[in-house]
Order: structure tokens, then C-alpha cells, then sequence
């Protein structure tokens, strides 16, 4: 080069130093060649003179820039992507940042012999580009079709362009969106452009990269984040229900920032986890409850689902094995919102809200009138006279007192949302920042929940080659919970069991505490603190470096940091804390530290424009400590319950757990013509909590896709627009099962005497592995009439080396330990579609699109570590059964004569009804896990209003009610103040001889059907039901209002949850969403949601 | 590396044992097993008294708790059982960790054989003699069931392994054989003074006079039971003050007893809940036994007539209940495993069998006149001394675990007569002792279970 200068026509500069002179022109046609750069400049700069430094073989291009720049101080590059700049000459008047791109010509190698202005210049347009939705698109290129002249938008949207006279067709292009071409036959434009919607054009978030959803071999469902966007749920994990197929999001409990139960394709494991792996920004998070005193909390909720980008769902081998022994529950992949070049944007919203309790009718409690007439036919069936029974209730229920327990207990939940982001950016550097407040009270008195977030997420590009990223996330959870089941706390259980004739207060107007073990409801709520306070904070760090124009390098550290802090005070005066003179405090701190760091080397070539390779080869290493710190004290001087003024220290203590995991993963990817696709993948893990002789183990996949569409006899048919064939097969692992679950342990807490003592816990067990699943996948994309899109896609996986704990023999000083033996499998299909119903061509037409999802899932335990089945509570696990099969008596209904409850008991094979309880035979009964569950989304819109509904459905499954037996007591509790019973006891009873049905007969103080152990299928219902899960009407302020207003964009709609379900089982006394493990229990009931929403941005 | 991860609040096994702070942690563990109410927590106090003739259960028991047991009709999967053995094979094997352990760290490096170290070492050996010694005699026929004693016993543990192992039933023989030289062993090791919360070199000797009592190792039994009388540390209380100071901590009539505080007690389970009135009141005194004592007899104190629920006009148990301090956590006292009164009726029963009838009626009369000073003197001699003084046995140690061994070890047949429910065991029975747990039968081939389950 420095010859090929020498050549040229260059005049000797007059300075003494190395430099020459030569016209703009012709120097950056040099460095385009050597480069392979590109420059974009004004014609009329081109025969400008400018000092160029003699010999360019040393510099860099950044070097050359530089000095060039230090030559010619006028002299501007601005790099507008990689390997392309634009070039001006700063003048006095003009700002900077944007002048120079005015009017551009577009210089390229192949005009090399010329030095001339390489377009003459005929006329000029101008216009702008925008999105759908109004805003400037900047970068948007322009180029003249059939030609190499063109140019971009500039940070506004805005371009400038000389053409030639005549006929000349406009080419607008940019990632993202549809190419439009239009031809130029006006000076002045608007463009906007389209996205582009295309499915399997789009590219997805998969491990680790971003990929063509096309060319993807694997199983991935990208959730549309617009369905959990205004979502009035604390976690995205709940709005997952009903909207990805192969996904349950199933919540227990309807207190506010609980954990949902997340099963992907079936539960997958027995002993060790079956949660999904998630994956925010890359780096793999600590989730679910960390909490000791909630009975659920959700570290996932801590992320705001309006900082989500995207979130993929992650199914099968060919998806997530890279992620090795993480991934046998599937893997959740979330990202996070990015600022964009352009100028700083605004997005608010805010939202309030009203709920009440889900199905509340479905069982009211008796009053006192009712109770007392159960109660004196009970006396009577007991062998009182009548007139017994009456005196009987007159002296034991105070008839003047009527309280309402649930209206003591419910009341209207109150639910609010604010955010604010600020998003925007230049070439170099962009940014997004949010700020989001969450507030929700409960149905119930005493349950609320409270969250803080904010997020700053930075792009900086340091050079053209090396990109910086930073991420920042902090938030804080509070939670006001309570204890659930059949803990006297629990007020959900008072609502239903407390007897009506006890009133809340005494009559001066202190708590009535003569009756529920003294835990009066409304005075624990009042009178002791249960506060969880969750932090989490993630950050992340990295840098990417573009080593050659196909060869990357990416390297991240993040710390996931996680802490419950915790405290729970109870009064010295009921409850609980009753007895004890001044208070028990306990309070309880959490820390979950999860330090991450990955390395990946990225590289891509292709041949002949046919062949496509694609590599990552990364490492990856992981340590997760656990801290916590417990203190109890009690005593405290009244009003004071800061463990501090406690004078009595009951109880101390500190643990502290951790692991690590390294990793070394590859993908290879070869794609022929977009017809063939092959992907391999691997993974090496070694984890600290395997056993010594087993501690790396090698994970990996291989998928197949073939791209029907793109082959020559699909050309010449209309009817189908997308095919893609895929299949994938491989091997992932779970690791959860505990942090020291191999090693050879003394267990502490064994004091004596007040000294520190330590007992013999577990024998060593050098092969301990993790659990092996094994996924093969087999699945067809579509899109078909223009209209319908979809997938449909069968599974099955088997889980193998389930952990059990073995029992050995206790001559061993110890009864079990863990082994790797047992397997379980998961088959089933799921069926995506996507409909267009109706188009129009206007953006203000009518508009109807479906989307539908229906997953079939079947699970089966294949081995165990014993043949004997497992009995589980109400469970039977055994070999071919599924994995939560109920176990209990069949209930044989009541005998018309004399009101007696039935259950059978098997005599020689035969089903023989007995009213004896203890001779009732357990038996197999129906699963908890539905036979089918899906979503049915419409959404309508017609100019500026648009409508969508949700359905959620699951059909198939069992219910058990825990509590029935309680609530259905039958007389067995007689006059206990817990004694209160469900509306069917007093509507369904038998009363006399020839009554048919299935309540039996009310004793008081029952023993025949009232025996506390009656678990059995007269509780068992059936949980199929659909519910309308979300509808949310909203309206889109005309564009002419919101402008004057200096707005650019604003929406206001109404939002509605649950605001209906049908429940197939009639008799059920409860909302039938209870969580996987299909037993409903005194648990915070579901409530119903109606909120208003505004959003705006400017 | 990286991936080698150290328990923090667990502790590896390499570091459980390696000094004497470390050695003592690890007998500490043991005591606390000892607290367990599968163990002397409360089966093994209770068991040996239920199932003969001096306690029965209450209508009340709603759970059901120790049914079978009173019944005479044991299952193999009766959790009662099972969680006995599992509790006592964690003593023993524990015990044996602990002596291998410092006998390691001992012969590794000299300086570390210090006084304390052989304490806590003694103690280990003590421990595991008393977990063998219960098992065989809840699991095993009595020592005297054959003649040379060769019928079944237990698996024997005097070895450490990291890997599941499978022993099969040593001989009732062998069983003997290994407590008497761990006993042995222990007395070689143990110093003198050491507070009674913990194992002494007299708790030993008095466990072992037991244990050559139940051998019919007369000599032996007198002599160890002599070494305890006249070690000048204990005495026993008169009439006034035994029922008072029964349940004081540490009295001058206890040589050992596991101590419960208020952060480790079994609660509801404990030995007292079960037979407080305010507490489960499960276990009740048969009239049978109550009518052995005369009005005289301070040791009537330790009955109450009462009522509870369904229960009228029964006798409470006030052996582990009484004079709390503080009834609502009645459940924290102490365990008292061996007592003064205990040597001098064995020693009356050594001297009685060798035909030393003058000292046995001595010693006798010593147990009898301290509880009722104005009890006739013993007289009698021969068989009928013998009788007397396992009466005396149950009189004065009932409720604390012996009287199911004397009665099987002196071949007697058991006689409930409980109005219409009338129960006679004759001896020998298969019935007498437990059955191996069905869940150790079920995870070791190698055991065999006892004849008759």
C-alpha cells in the first residue's frame, strides 16, 4: 500500500514530518481496500485535500482514523455499524452530531478507477421513516434499486437523497422490519415500515445465542411478552399459564408473591427438583422460596415482567442440553429490555385494582341458627330427646351471637401498579432504566404483598470491536403472610371451622380469646408481625470482542444476590406466644450468593453461500453459598419486639451451605441452503455435590430440522407457507439433590448437657450421581392459507437414576441412603396454532386473531427402589402408575337406612360396602395430573379499541380435599368452637330412613363416619374446569389528542382475572386451582381481579 | 479444587475425630441418643414394665401408642420396635466410631492419651456396652435360655465401614462376651470423680454387676455391686426422704442419669407426659402392683388415685411427674438409668444364689426398712428369699425398666389379671422379646428373624 501511495499523484506535504496530501477521495479508497471498511461521504468533500500520515502498514484502522483526525482537525468519522462510517468536515455553524449525514453518496470498491463524484446529481428527496407505532426509525438504509447509491436514516428517521431523473424504485430495509420497496415519484416521504411477524422468520433467544427461529432444530416457545406485560400477577412464571403449550404454571396458594408450581413436560423427578433452570440475561439464577417464615415466597418475582425483552421456553434435548446437568426440567430463558439508538423514551404505567375472593359460594359456613339445628339433630341421633337437644344448644351456643367469619376474615383486595422506563441511546452507547412499584393486599385480613425494582441495563460500544455490557437490577419484596393447612394461625382456617356463635370481640371490647386454643384471627392479625423482606440484586458485567468480522469472543461475570430477611414476633397474650410473659421474637436472615462466570468463543463461516457453520465453545463456572442466621429471644417490655429488648435469648444459630459446578459446553451447527439443519451440542459438568468417583459427567444432543418449504416441488403450491420437520434426541441431568448429599457427615444439634454434640449422618456414597433424562422430541412447524400458523409436537422423556433414599441396614448406625435407581417417563403431545381470522388491510380494519395451545402429558414410573410401592400420604407411587395417584378407601356413599357412611372394603376380589372405617380397603385411585390443559387467547381490535380474552383450561385431574374432614365433620367435633361445617352437610344430610344421599347421617360427637382418620374418595373431585383467566379491553388515544399533549403514545384499558370459571364438579367447596400436587387445603384462596390501566409514553 | 466443597455446619467424617475436643463432641452425640424416646427417652424405660405386670394403658390412648406391646401382640413393622433397634444400633455404632477413632488419633501421636482423652474414650466403651447389652435384651431370649448360651443374639458392631455392611446375629455368648470386655475395658480407662450426668467408672461397675447378675455370675456380681456400696459416694435416703427427693437431679441415690434440658427434651413423647395426669396419662399403675405395698410404704407416694376422662379411680404414676418445678415443662427432667438401691438388691440376690442367705436378708432388709422402718425383719431363706427379693425388685424399681428381665431371666411366666382380661405368658415364650424390625430383616439378608414372628 504504501507503494501503491508512492504511485499515486501525491504532493510532498511542506512540513518536514511524515505526511502527505491527497484528496479525500482517494485516501479513503485506500483504506477501503486495505481495510475492507467502507466510507460514506458527501460528493462534494470528495476532492477536498487532506494530510494523510506517509505510511499506513503500521496503523491500525483505528490508528489511521485517529491520526487522520489529527491531522485535519475539521476532519469527522462516525462509525455507523461495523466496518461502515460516515465522513465529513465539522463546520462552525452545523451541529455535529447530525448535519453530516444530509446528503451522502455511497462510495464502493468496485468504483476504484474513479475519482470523480460517483453519482451526478439529478434531484433530491427527502422523507421520513417510522415504526407502526409512530416512532423514528434511525439506521434505516435507503439505496436505490439497482444501484449502490443510498443512504440512511439518521438518528430522527430522517434521510436525504440524490437521485437520478426518471423512473427510480426505492429500497427500504433494516432489521427487524419488512423491506418495502416504493418508487420515488415525490420529493417528500413517509415511510413506515412493517415488522417483521413472520414465525419462522424470527429469531429467538436460544442458549446462549440468538438464532433464526427457521433454522432452530430444537424445541423453543417464544412467549409474546405483551400477554405479561400488564399482567397484575407479581412473577412472569404466572402469566405462563394457558399461553405456552407443554407448560404448567399452577399456583397453590393465592397469596400474593407466592412461588407457582412450573412443571415443563411433567414432573421429572421424585426425590430432587422438578422446577425448571432459569436463565436471566445469560446468567443462571437462584429461584423459588428462600424464605422460612412465608410459607411461599419467589425470588423470580423480584424481576418486573415489564423489564422483559423476551422469554423463551426451552423443551427438549436439542434446546437445552447444552445446559447439561441443569436441564432435565426444561430451561427458561428470560431477557431483558435494552435501550435503543435513538432519542430518550418514556414509557409509564400505572394500574389499580380491586379483588375478591374466587368462588367464594362454593361453600359459606353456616350461622349460628344452622349450626344450632345440626347440632340439636345430632343430640337427637346421639339418643337425647328432643327436648334434651334444644336445652342441650340453649345452653351451649349463645343464640344472640351471629358471626360471619368470612366477612370477618375476607375482605376486597386492593392492587396497584406504577412504572416508568427511560430507554434511548446513540452509535456508542444505549441505555434502559426502569423504576416499578407493586402493591397488593389480599382477599384476606393480613396478607398483603409489596415490591420495589430497578433495573439499568448499558450497551457501550469502546471500540468497533469491543462492546461493554452492564446490567444492574435491584428489588425488594415485602410479604405479610401467614401459616397455612391446619395451623391454628391460620385464618383462612378460622374462617371456615370457627363456630358463628363466638363473637370477635368481648363485650368490652377486647378479643375474644376463650375459644380456638385463644388464636383469635382478627387479634393475631393485629397483635404479631410476620414479615418477610426479599432482596435481590443482579448484576452482570461483559464484554464482547469481536476478534475477526466471524469470530467472537464473550466473556460475563454476574452475582446473583439473594437475601430473606425475616422476623416474627409473637404476643405474650393468645396465640402462640400465650403463657410466655412478653412476647416470643424470632427473627431469621437468609443469603443465597450465586456467583457466575462464562466465557464463549463464537464462530461462523459459510461456503459457496450453501453451506452455514455456526460454533460456540464456552466454559462456564458457578458457586452457590447459602448463609443463614436464626436468634430467638423472648420477654420483651411491652410495645417493644426488637430482639434487642428481649430479656431472655432462647435460641441462636448460624448454617452455611454451598456448591460449585464447572463446565466446559460446545454447539456446532451446519445448515444446507436453509434446507438441511443439523445442530450438535455438549456438555462437560463436574459439580461439588457428586460423589468423588463420578463428579464430571458429559451431557449433549443432536437435532435435525428440514425446511419442507424450501424444497423445489413446494414451489408452485400456494396452500402452505411454512414447513419445517424436526427432531431432536439427547441427554440432560438434575443435579438438585442437596449440596452434600455424598459425602460422609457427622450432623450437629446433638448436644448434651449444654455442650456441643455431633452424631454419625451419612455414609459416603461416592457414585452419587445426578438424575439422567433423556428427551427425544419430534416436531412439525406450520403456517398454512397465509392464516394459520402452528407446531405440533410429540415428546417423551425418561428420567432415569431417580435419587432415592435406599434403606439399609441400621447396624449401620444409619436407615437410608441416597442411591441413584428408579425412572420415570413423560410422553405426550402439544398443539400450538395461530390464527389470522380475519385481516384487514387498513390499520384501522377490524382485526380478530386466535391463538390456541393444548398439551397432553402422560407420566409413568417406570422402576423404583423397591418393587413395593411407595404410599405417600394420600399417594401411591408404583411402578406403571403415574406419579401423583391418589390412595385412599372408595366411599360407597350413605346407607338410605340408617344414614351410616360406606366405603368398600375388598373381600376375595369382590367390593363389599362396610360402615366400619378401619375395615375400608385403600385403593388406587384417580391422578392429581390432568389428562389435558391448554389456552385459548382472542384478541379483536378495531380501531383504536381492541379486546382480548383469555381461557385457561385443565381437564382430567383429581382433587383432594385435605380439609373436608373437618369441614364435613359429621358431628364427630360436637360442640368444638373448630366445629363449624361445609353447606353440603347441612343441605345434603340424611335425616330419616329412605333419604338418599350422600351425606350421612349428623351424630353428635360421631364416631361411625366422624373417625379423624377417614381419608377417602368421598372428598376425591374431579378438578377439571375452565376459567376466563384475562380479558382486557383497552382503547388507544387518537394520535391528534395525545400529541397535544406532548405525548406520543397513550393507551387506557380495563383489565380483568378470573372473572369466571366453570367448574365441572359441582360439589367441590373450593376454587379448583390448588397447585400440582392436586390437594386443596386451608390455603389464601384465589381471588378475582378487576383493575384500570393507563400507559403513555413521550 | 474448585469443586471440592467442606460442610461448614456438618462435619466431614475425617474431622469428627481427630483430638479430644473433637472426641468429646462425639460422645456428646451419643448422650443425646441416650435422650431419645425410642431409647431411655422412654421405650426402654417403659417397655420392660408394660408388658408384664406393672403398668397397663388407658382407654384414653387414642393413638394407640404401645398397644402391641402391652398386648403381647408385638408386630415386626410396629414402628415402636423398629425405632428402638435403629436408636440403640446408632448408639453402638457411634460408640464404636468414637473408640476407633481416638484409639487412632491415641496411638498416632502419644501426647494425646491424656487423662481426659481416656475418660472420654472409657466413656465410648461404656456406651456401647449398654446399647448391646439393651439389645440383647429386647431382641434376645435371656442369657440362661440354653445352657451355654448359644442361642440367637445380635449382630455385634466393633468395627467402622464406609460402606453399607451386612452383618448376620452373633450368639447371645458372644453378645455377653463383648459387653463384659467393653465394661472391662472401660474401668481400665475411666478416672474416679466424674459428675453423675455422665458415665463414672462406679456407673460402670454398677452396670456391670447387672450385667453378671443377668449372666448368673454371682461372684462377679457381688463383687462389682461390693466396689459400689463401699465406694463411699452414694447413700441411700430414709423413708421421709425418698419420695421427695426421688426426682431431684443428681440425688445421692443416682450413679448415673442422662440429662435433659430445656432445649432437648422429647416434649409430648417424653417418659413423663406419658404418665402425668396433665400430660397424655397413657400409662397406668395395675392395682396388682399398687397392692404390694403397704400403707406404710413411703413408696405408695409415688401413686395417685385419680380420674381422667373415661378413667375412674385409677392409679397415676408419680415416679417422673411429680414436684416439677414447673408443670408445664414437666418433660425436661432427667433419666435416672442406674440407681444405689439396684446394687444392694443385687448383691442380696448374688449372696442369695450362692447361698449366702444372712447377707442376702441384710442387704434385703436395707431396701425394705428404708422405705418402711417399720417392716417385720427378713427371715426368710432359701427359695423363699429368692422370691422375696425379686419382689423387692419390683417393688423398688418399678417404672424403671427392669421387671420384664428379672421375671424372663428368673423364668417366670407373666400373670395379668385385669378383671375379665387375664393374660398368662408362660415361660419360655417367643413372645418375651421383640421381633428384628421387618424393615432390618427386609435391607439384611443376612439376619434371621426371631422364632414365632
Amino acid at each position: 500500500i504504501g507503494q501503491a501511495l508512492g504511485s499515486s499523484s501525491l504532493q510532498l506535504a511542506q512540513e518536514s514530518n511524515h505526511k502527505s496530501v491527497n484528496t479525500v477521495a482517494h485516501v479513503l479508497k485506500e483504506l477501503e481496500a486495505m481495510y475492507a471498511v467502507k466510507f460514506l461521504y458527501k460528493e462534494a468533500i470528495a476532492n477536498r485535500q487532506i494530510q494523510t500520515p506517509q505510511n499506513w502498514n503500521a496503523l491500525s484502522l483505528q490508528e489511521g482514523i485517529q491520526q487522520l483526525q489529527q491531522y485535519n482537525t475539521n476532519i469527522q468519522f462516525k462509525k455507523i455499524k461495523k466496518n461502515f462510517y460516515t465522513v465529513d468536515f465539522r463546520s462552525r455553524q452545523n451541529n455535529p452530531s447530525t448535519k453530516h449525514l444530509e446528503t451522502v453518496a455511497l462510495q464502493t470498491q468496485q468504483e476504484e478507477k474513479n475519482t470523480q463524484p460517483v453519482i451526478r446529481q439529478d434531484r433530491t428527496i427527502s422523507g421520513k421513516v417510522m415504526d407502526e407505532k409512530g416512532l423514528s426509525l434511525p439506521g434505516v438504509s435507503i439505496v436505490v434499486k439497482g444501484s449502490t447509491n443510498g443512504t440512511i436514516t439518521d438518528l430522527n428517521g430522517e434521510f436525504r437523497l440524490s437521485i437520478p431523473e426518471g423512473e427510480v424504485t426505492l429500497v427500504f430495509s433494516s432489521v427487524g422490519y419488512v423491506s418495502q420497496e416504493l418508487s420515488a415519484s415525490q420529493e417528500s416521504f413517509k415511510v413506515v415500515m412493517k415488522e417483521d411477524v413472520q414465525t419462522l422468520k424470527e429469531v429467538i433467544v436460544v442458549a446462549y445465542n440468538e438464532q433464526s427461529k427457521s433454522s432452530f432444530t430444537g424445541s423453543a416457545v417464544a412467549l409474546d411478552v405483551s400477554k405479561i406485560k400488564e399482567s397484575p400477577r407479581a412473577s412472569f412464571q404466572e402469566s405462563l399459564q394457558g399461553n405456552v403449550a407443554g407448560v404448567q404454571s399452577l399456583s397453590a396458594s393465592g397469596q400474593p408473591g407466592a412461588e407457582p408450581n412450573i412443571r415443563i413436560r411433567g414432573v421429572g423427578s421424585i426425590n430432587a427438583s422438578s422446577d425448571p433452570l432459569y436463565v436471566i440475561d445469560g446468567i443462571p439464577v437462584v429461584a423459588g422460596n428462600i424464605s422460612k417464615i412465608a410459607t411461599s415466597s419467589n425470588t423470580i418475582a423480584g424481576l418486573n415482567p415489564n423489564d422483559i425483552e423476551s422469554i423463551t421456553v426451552l423443551k427438549d434435548a436439542s434446546a437445552t442440553a447444552i445446559y447439561g446437568s441443569r436441564a432435565a426440567n426444561g430451561v427458561i430463558l428470560i431477557t431483558t429490555k435494552r435501550g435503543k439508538t435513538g432519542k430518550t423514551k418514556f414509557d409509564a404505567s400505572a394500574q389499580y385494582g380491586i379483588s375478591d375472593i374466587m368462588l367464594a359460594d362454593r361453600n359459606q359456613p353456616l350461622n349460628t341458627k344452622e349450626l344450632s339445628e345440626l347440632i340439636a339433630e345430632g343430640q337427637v341421633n346421639a339418643g337425647m330427646t328432643r327436648q334434651e337437644a334444644e336445652t342441650f344448644v340453649k345452653n351451649n351456643i349463645d343464640s344472640s351471637v351471629n358471626t360471619d367469619w368470612v366477612d370477618v376474615i375476607s375482605r376486597t383486595g386492593k392492587y396497584q401498579q406504577y412504572n416508568i422506563s427511560a430507554s434511548g441511546g446513540n452509535e456508542k452507547t444505549n441505555f434502559y432504566s426502569s423504576l416499578g412499584y407493586y402493591d397488593q393486599e389480599a382477599v384476606i385480613i393480613g396478607i398483603d404483598y409489596k415490591k420495589v425494582n430497578g433495573k439499568v441495563n448499558v450497551r457501550h460500544a469502546a471500540t468497533d470491536k469491543l462492546m461493554l455490557e452492564l446490567g444492574l437490577a435491584a428489588n425488594n419484596q415485602t410479604l405479610h403472610t401467614n401459616d397455612d393447612g391446619g395451623n391454628a394461625n391460620n385464618p383462612v382456617r378460622a374462617m371456615y371451622r370457627a363456630v358463628p356463635y363466638e363473637p370477635v370481640y368481648n363485650p368490652d371490647g377486647s378479643y375474644n380469646t376463650g375459644f380456638l386454643l385463644t388464636y383469635n384471627p382478627v387479634g393475631l392479625v393485629n397483635e404479631n408481625i410476620r414479615e418477610t423482606q426479599l432482596y435481590g440484586a443482579l448484576g452482570n458485567l461483559g464484554l464482547k470482542y469481536d476478534i475477526l468480522d466471524n469470530l467472537s469472543f464473550e466473556t460475563k461475570g454476574s452475582l446473583d444476590f439473594n437475601l430473606a430477611d425475616e422476623f416474627r414476633y409473637d404476643n405474650p397474650y393468645f396465640g402462640f406466644g400465650r403463657g410466655n410473659k412478653g412476647g416470643i421474637g424470632r427473627a431469621y436472615n437468609n443469603k443465597v450468593i450465586n456467583w457466575n462466570i462464562t466465557n464463549l468463543l463464537k464462530y461462523r463461516f459459510q461456503l459457496n453461500n450453501d453451506h452455514s457453520f455456526n460454533f460456540i465453545l464456552g466454559q462456564e463456572a458457578q458457586k452457590i453459598t447459602r448463609k443463614s442466621t436464626y436468634a430467638q429471644a423472648q420477654k420483651f417490655p411491652a410495645g417493644q419486639t426488637t430482639l434487642e429488648n428481649a430479656s431472655e435469648i432462647i435460641d441462636a444459630s448460624t448454617a452455611e451451605i454451598g456448591s460449585s459446578l464447572t463446565s466446559y459446553l460446545f454447539s456446532a451447527s451446519y445448515d444446507f441452503k436453509g434446507k438441511y439443519m443439523i445442530n450438535i451440542s455438549g456438555r462437560r459438568d463436574g459439580s461439588s455435590r457428586f460423589g468423588r468417583e463420578v463428579r464430571f459427567a458429559n451431557f449433549g444432543s443432536v437435532g435435525f430440522a428440514w425446511n419442507v418449504i424450501q424444497e423445489p416441488f413446494m414451489q408452485n403450491q400456494k396452500l402452505v407457507q411454512e414447513l419445517k420437520i424436526r427432531s431432536s434426541y439427547g441427554i440432560n441431568g438434575n443435579q438438585e439433590i442437596g449440596d452434600y448429599s455424598t459425602q460422609g457427615l457427622y450432623e450437629p444439634t446433638h448436644n448434651y448437657n449444654n455442650f456441643p454434640g455431633y452424631i454419625y449422618s451419612q455414609i459416603e456414597n461416592a457414585n452419587l450421581t445426578w438424575e439422567k433424562n433423556k428427551p427425544f422430541n419430534v416436531g412439525v412447524d406450520f403456517r398454512i392459507f397465509n392464516r394459520i400458523s402452528g407446531t405440533v409436537e410429540y415428546y417423551n422423556r425418561v428420567t432415569s437414576d431417580l435419587l432415592f433414599n435406599v434403606p439399609i441396614p441400621a447396624t449401620n448406625g444409619l436407615t437410608r441412603t441416597l442411591t441413584n435407581i428408579g425412572e420415570m417417563q413423560n410422553s405426550g403431545w402439544e398443539i400450538a396454532l395461530s390464527s389470522e381470522n380475519i385481516k384487514s388491510a387498513g390499520q384501522d380494519g377490524f382485526q380478530w386473531n386466535t391463538d390456541f395451545n393444548i398439551s397432553f402429558n402422560k407420566n409413568e414410573i417406570k422402576a423404583l427402589a423397591d418393587t413395593l410401592p411407595i404410599i405417600d400420604g394420600q399417594y401411591i407411587r408404583e411402578v406403571g402408575g403415574d406419579f401423583y395417584s391418589f390412595y385412599l378407601p372408595t366411599y360407597a356413599g350413605v346407607d338410605p337406612q340408617t344414614g351410616d357412611a360406606l366405603w368398600y372394603k375388598v373381600e376375595d376380589g369382590e367390593q363389599v360396602p362396610t360402615n366400619n372405617y378401619r375395615e375400608a380397603t385403600y385403593q388406587k385411585q384417580e391422578s392429581a395430573l390432568p389428562k389435558f390443559y391448554g389456552g385459548l387467547t382472542n384478541s379483536l381490535a378495531y380501531k383504536n379499541f381492541s379486546l382480548s380474552f383469555m381461557f385457561y383450561f385443565n381437564w382430567g385431574n383429581k382433587i383432594y380435599d385435605h380439609m373436608s374432614r373437618y369441614t364435613n365433620h359429621d358431628g364427630k367435633l360436637g360442640i368444638s368452637d373448630r366445629g363449624n361445617l361445609s353447606r353440603k352437610t347441612y343441605e345434603r344430610r340424611w335425616q330419616k330412613p329412605g333419604d338418599i344421599t350422600d351425606v350421612p347421617k349428623f351424630v353428635f360427637g360421631n364416631s361411625q363416619s366422624g373417625d379423624a382418620e377417614q381419608h377417602s374418595t368421598r372428598f376425591l373431585y374431579d378438578g377439571s374446569y375452565i376459567r376466563l383467566r384475562d380479558v382486557t379491553l383497552a382503547y388507544q388515544l387518537p394520535q391528534n389528542w395525545v400529541e397535544k399533549i406532548h405525548l406520543s403514545n397513550a393507551r387506557i384499558y380495563v383489565r380483568g382475572s378470573n372473572l369466571w370459571t366453570y367448574v365441572k364438579d359441582k360439589d367441590l367447596e373450593g376454587d379448583p386451582e390448588v397447585g400440582v400436587t392436586g390437594r386443596t387445603d386451608f390455603r389464601i384462596p384465589m381471588s378475582r381481579q378487576i383493575l384500570f390501566g393507563v400507559d403513555f409514553s413521550f | 479444587s474448585f469443586l471440592d466443597v467442606t460442610p461448614k455446619q456438618n462435619i466431614a467424617i475425617k474431622d469428627a475425630i481427630k483430638d479430644v475436643n473433637s472426641l468429646q463432641s462425639a460422645v456428646n452425640g451419643i448422650y443425646s441418643q441416650l435422650q431419645n424416646d425410642d431409647y431411655y427417652g422412654r421405650t426402654m424405660i417403659l417397655v420392660p414394665d408394660l408388658m408384664p405386670d406393672n403398668i397397663y394403658l388407658s382407654s384414653s390412648n387414642s393413638s394407640s401408642i404401645f398397644l402391641n406391646v402391652n398386648r403381647f401382640e408385638v408386630k415386626v413393622n410396629d414402628s415402636e420396635v423398629e425405632n428402638a433397634w435403629n436408636v440403640m444400633y446408632s448408639v453402638a455404632v457411634n460408640s464404636t466410631r468414637a473408640i476407633k477413632g481416638a484409639e487412632a488419633f491415641m496411638e498416632a501421636d502419644e501426647k494425646t492419651a491424656t487423662e481426659d482423652a481416656k475418660q472420654i474414650l472409657g466413656e465410648a466403651y461404656t456406651l456401647r456396652a449398654m446399647a448391646h447389652f439393651d439389645l440383647l435384651r429386647l431382641f434376645a431370649q435371656p442369657y440362661n435360655f440354653t445352657s451355654n448360651a448359644s442361642h440367637a443374639g445380635v449382630p455385634l458392631i466393633t468395627e467402622v465401614s464406609d460402606q453399607p455392611t451386612y452383618p448376620s446375629r452373633n450368639t447371645v455368648k458372644e453378645g455377653y462376651q463383648l459387653v463384659v470386655a467393653d465394661l472391662t475395658k472401660a474401668l481400665s480407662l475411666l478416672s474416679e470423680e466424674t459428675g453423675k450426668g455422665i458415665i463414672s467408672i462406679n456407673a460402670t461397675k454398677a452396670l456391670l454387676a447387672r450385667v453378671y447378675l443377668y449372666q448368673e455370675e454371682w461372684t462377679e456380681a457381688a463383687q462389682m455391686a461390693t466396689e459400689v456400696i463401699e465406694s463411699g459416694k452414694y447413700a441411700l435416703y430414709n423413708a421421709e426422704d425418698l419420695p421427695a427427693k426421688w426426682d431431684q437431679e443428681f440425688n445421692d441415690e443416682t450413679i448415673f442419669e442422662i440429662i435433659n434440658n430445656i432445649t432437648d427434651h422429647s416434649g409430648s413423647n417424653s417418659l413423663a407426659h406419658f404418665f402425668d395426669p396433665d400430660g397424655y396419662a397413657y400409662g397406668l399403675a395395675t392395682e396388682d402392683l399398687v397392692n404390694l405395698y403397704t400403707d406404710q410404704d413411703s413408696r405408695t407416694d409415688f401413686f395417685y388415685l385419680g380420674d381422667k376422662g373415661n378413667e375412674k379411680d385409677v392409679y397415676f404414676v408419680y415416679k417422673y411427674s411429680r414436684n416439677s418445678p414447673n408443670k408445664a415443662v414437666i418433660q425436661d427432667e432427667n433419666i435416672k438409668l442406674i440407681r444405689f438401691s439396684e446394687l444392694y438388691l443385687i448383691r442380696a440376690e448374688a449372696y442369695a444364689e450362692l447361698a449366702n442367705d444372712t447377707k442376702a436378708q441384710e442387704d434385703l432388709q436395707t431396701i425394705v426398712q428404708r422405705a418402711e422402718p417399720t417392716a417385720a425383719p427378713i427371715t426368710v431363706t432359701g427359695q423363699e428369699l429368692k422370691d422375696r427379693i425379686l419382689l423387692e425388685r419390683r417393688k423398688e424399681l418399678a417404672f424403671e425398666g427392669h421387671r420384664l428381665f428379672d421375671l424372663t431371666r428368673k423364668k417366670k411366666d407373666v400373670m395379668i389379671n385385669r378383671g375379665d382380661d387375664v393374660l398368662d405368658i408362660k415361660y419360655p415364650n417367643e413372645r418375651f422379646i421383640f421381633p428384628i424390625p421387618l424393615r432390618e430383616l427386609n435391607t439384611n439378608p443376612n439376619l434371621e428373624q426371631n422364632p414365632g414372628y
